[in-house]
């Protein structure tokens, strides 16, 4: 099939891995629509406690359905399948890529009637989107390997699906516990657009390899509520808080190559800072969550919540930074770009404005789950819920200056291949 | 033993050192002018340095505050059984609650914890601690209080669907009034009125019924008078006839009823005994 052929049904067997990345593209910020309704009829329900608007039951319900299909179908798979496949791969029949988008679909799909029948099936959902991530990172990884493609963001690649198919392995399909294995790719398309953006060279950049395999590592660590249950012995509790080291390191390496060459400023980067701006405010809340007596006090609480909620952030921003970076090899247009920073400043705000009161309640005491209907915080509450429409601003600005962008300007056949350079 | 405000302390220092490394980026970000190889390089390996030190310092700070002050006291033992959707307490002094637990103000306390279905965990977050209770299992929490007051707990563990419902009062009273409080004693309460109470909170009157016709005899009067048992001996129904009867109550059962009473071992201090005695000495009939 000619990637020329713009039919609908060409790009419904789209059997080119641009093509696979564009559809998931298009899908995932659909899926993450759903989600975030879920996520804004939630936030109302805190609004008005005592079960008023939302009864505990369907809180909950609510609850464990956003937070199985954001992080499965959006938050893991967002980086490698929607920039992955466009960046690392090329073959014009990548199978593997291919069924790992029809099983992402049947999750989907899985996912989105639950929610109808008022039953949602997240295990099934959990299992297929599970399933559908490790074909596409078992693609890429081929890919990095046939192309000898080098560079963080390759690297990151290799080292979360390493870990993704350990974890697979290993068992155990919980939200919260995979979700921060999507701040490696993450990581990695940060330190790619720091590169680029600052003379092609990273400060360190032996060293970033292992410390995006120590971050994939650490990913296994007990973590908020999962450490609760346990007896925190020396051992694990010096892990924990040593975990916070290889981001840190990683942060002063990208800091320290944009103050050895300044960098040419854009909207990838704008994101990219955003990304490293809210990892660092999340990595504060991992510091709390990480110490036994603070986590004696947070773990499970509003507080571990927000926590994850900016690693998503962190996530979010790295894929638009992605995006801005890459958009002439994801549209094949050589564009020039339209946007400014203004929507990555939108989102670093809003962004603080929704999550950030739950650092605040869940110190305050209020729990993570049903519970959270008991009692309102009535400021803290509105303006995390003020946050959250805030944020539809954000998006809907971020929105618009990718697709003018992407489609602003006219085709463009020689894309450039800027992650697969060939290793030095 | 938890600090609430050494935990508080950890938390704050945790929030203000990567505060600090925020303003140091941004400071990074906002800078134009490259900066020299050389005091890059010393940049750069300040920043993981100081990064290990901090670190270092946390791991050191929380050991410090989960090991806790040492105290001299022995702690006072708490027993409290989680089930969907209540939690159960026991006091030393056998004093029992639901979904109520009263602790001494500044005393050590070491709260003996399980659950008899699901795993709970008791969260109090006024005195920053939670800790997960399981089925057969005995998990303890060591803590020591530092303001009076009520304060809420809850269930912080996901244990079914009416999870929002289980919560309770957590009240911190000075040590005095918790061992009065513990031993079912009121301040300024005279032993008579004392038992009167107690008469009626064990509802003795349920089974022991003036007339006689419940399961158990009528107490009006009983102290002094000759009582025939079930085995057709007769006795004197003394002070330690009666004490003996409250603390093993199969032992001499009065002849027309069956032994069905609980026993109350453990369950009354000597002073509830005595103040219990005292009200049933006054009692011409039943109680007033």
């Amino acid at each position: 099939m000619s990637t020329a052929s713009y039919t609908v049904r060409a790009w419904l067997l789209a059997a080119d891995a641009r093509r696979i990345a564009i559809l998931y593209l298009v899908a995932m910020p659909l899926v993450g629509l759903a989600g975030f309704l879920g996520a804004v009829a939630v936030q109302a329900g805190i609004l008005f406690p005592a079960g008023d608007l939302l009864e505990a039951k369907s809180y909950e319900l609510l609850g464990a359905w956003h937070g199985c299909g954001m992080v499965l179908l959006v938050l893991l798979p967002a980086i490698p399948a929607g920039l992955g496949l466009a960046v690392l791969e090329s073959r014009p029949a990548p199978w593997l890529a291919l069924a790992g988008w029809c099983l992402w679909l049947v999750a989907g799909a899985v996912w989105l009637a639950g929610l109808v029948r008022g039953e949602p099936d997240l295990r099934r959902c959990a299992i297929l989107g599970a399933l559908s991530l490790a074909f596409t990172f078992l693609s890429l990884m081929l890919a990095v390997r046939r192309r000898q493609s080098c560079g963080p963001f390759a690297w990151s690649i290799v080292l979360s699906g390493t870990a993704w198919l350990a974890r697979l392995a290993t068992g155990g399909l919980e939200p919260a516990p995979v979700a921060p294995l999507a701040l490696v790719p993450a990581l990695g398309v940060v330190a790619e657009v720091v590169r680029d953006s600052s003379g092609g060279a990273l400060y360190g950049r032996r060293l970033v390899p292992w410390l995006l395999g120590a971050i994939a590592a650490s990913t296994f660590l007990p973590w908020g509520s999962r450490l609760l249950a346990l007896e925190l012995g020396p051992v694990l509790a010096g892990s924990l808080l040593l975990a916070v080291l290889p981001p840190a390191a990683l942060v002063a390496a990208l800091l320290a190559t944009v103050l050895r060459q300044p960098p040419a400023r854009g909207p990838a980067l704008a994101f990219a800072w955003t990304s490293i701006g809210l990892a660092m405010i999340s990595g504060g809340g991992f510091l709390l969550l990480a110490s036994a007596p603070t986590n004696a006090h947070l773990a499970a609480t509003a507080f571990e919540s927000a926590h994850l909620h900016f690693m998503a952030g962190v996530v979010l921003a790295a894929f638009l930074a992605g995006v801005h970076h890459w958009r002439d090899v994801i549209a094949g247009r050589a564009t020039p770009e339209a946007a400014t920073g203004l929507a990555a400043l939108l989102l670093f705000g809003a962004w603080n404005f929704a999550f950030f009161p739950s650092f605040v309640t869940g110190y305050l005491g209020r729990p993570w789950g049903p519970g959270a209907l008991a009692d309102s915080f009535g400021r803290l509450d509105t303006i995390s819920f003020l946050g959250t429409i805030g944020l539809v601003a954000a998006l809907a600005v971020a929105a618009r200056d990718l697709l003018r962008s992407l489609f602003g300007h006219a085709p463009e056949p020689a894309a450039r291949l800027a992650a697969s350079k060939q290793c030095e | 033993m938890t600090d609430t405000a050494r935990v508080d302390t950890l938390a704050l220092a945790m929030t203000l050192a990567t505060a600090g490394f925020g303003l140091l980026a941004l400071w990074a970000l906002r800078r134009r002018r490259p900066l020299a190889p050389r005091r890059l390089r010393v940049m750069a390996v300040a920043w993981v340095v100081a990064a290990v030190l901090v670190l270092a310092s946390f791991a050191l700070g929380s050991y410090l505050v989960a090991r806790g002050a040492p105290h001299a006291e022995p702690a006072i033992e708490i027993d409290v059984v989680a089930r969907q959707w209540m939690w159960k307490v026991q006091h030393p002094e056998g004093r029992r609650e639901l979904n109520e637990l009263h602790l001494p103000l500044g005393y050590p306390v070491r709260l003996r914890m399980s659950s008899e279905d699901v795993p709970h965990a008791l969260s109090i977050p006024a005195l920053r601690v939670k800790k997960f209770m399981f089925v057969g299992r005995e998990t303890a929490l060591e803590l020591k209080t530092q303001q009076k007051g009520q304060f809420v707990l809850y269930c912080a563990a996901r244990c079914g669907p009416h999870n929002r419902a289980m919560r309770g009062t957590v009240v911190v009273m000075d040590l005095r009034e918790y061992l009065q409080w513990a031993r079912g004693e009121v301040p300024g309460e005279s032993p008579l009125e004392a038992g009167r109470r107690l008469y009626l909170n064990l509802k003795c009157e349920n089974c022991h019924r003036p007339d006689g016709a419940g399961r158990g005899p009528a107490l009006a009067g009983l102290i002094g008078r000759t009582v025939t048992l079930r085995e057709g001996t007769t006795l004197t129904a003394d002070e330690d006839y009666v004490l003996e009867s409250i603390r093993e109550p199969d032992a001499k059962v009065v002849a027309g009823y069956e032994p069905v009473m609980p026993s109350f071992a453990g369950q009354l201090s000597e002073s509830q005994l005595n103040a219990l005695l005292q009200y049933l000495k006054t009692l011409e009939g039943g109680p007033r």
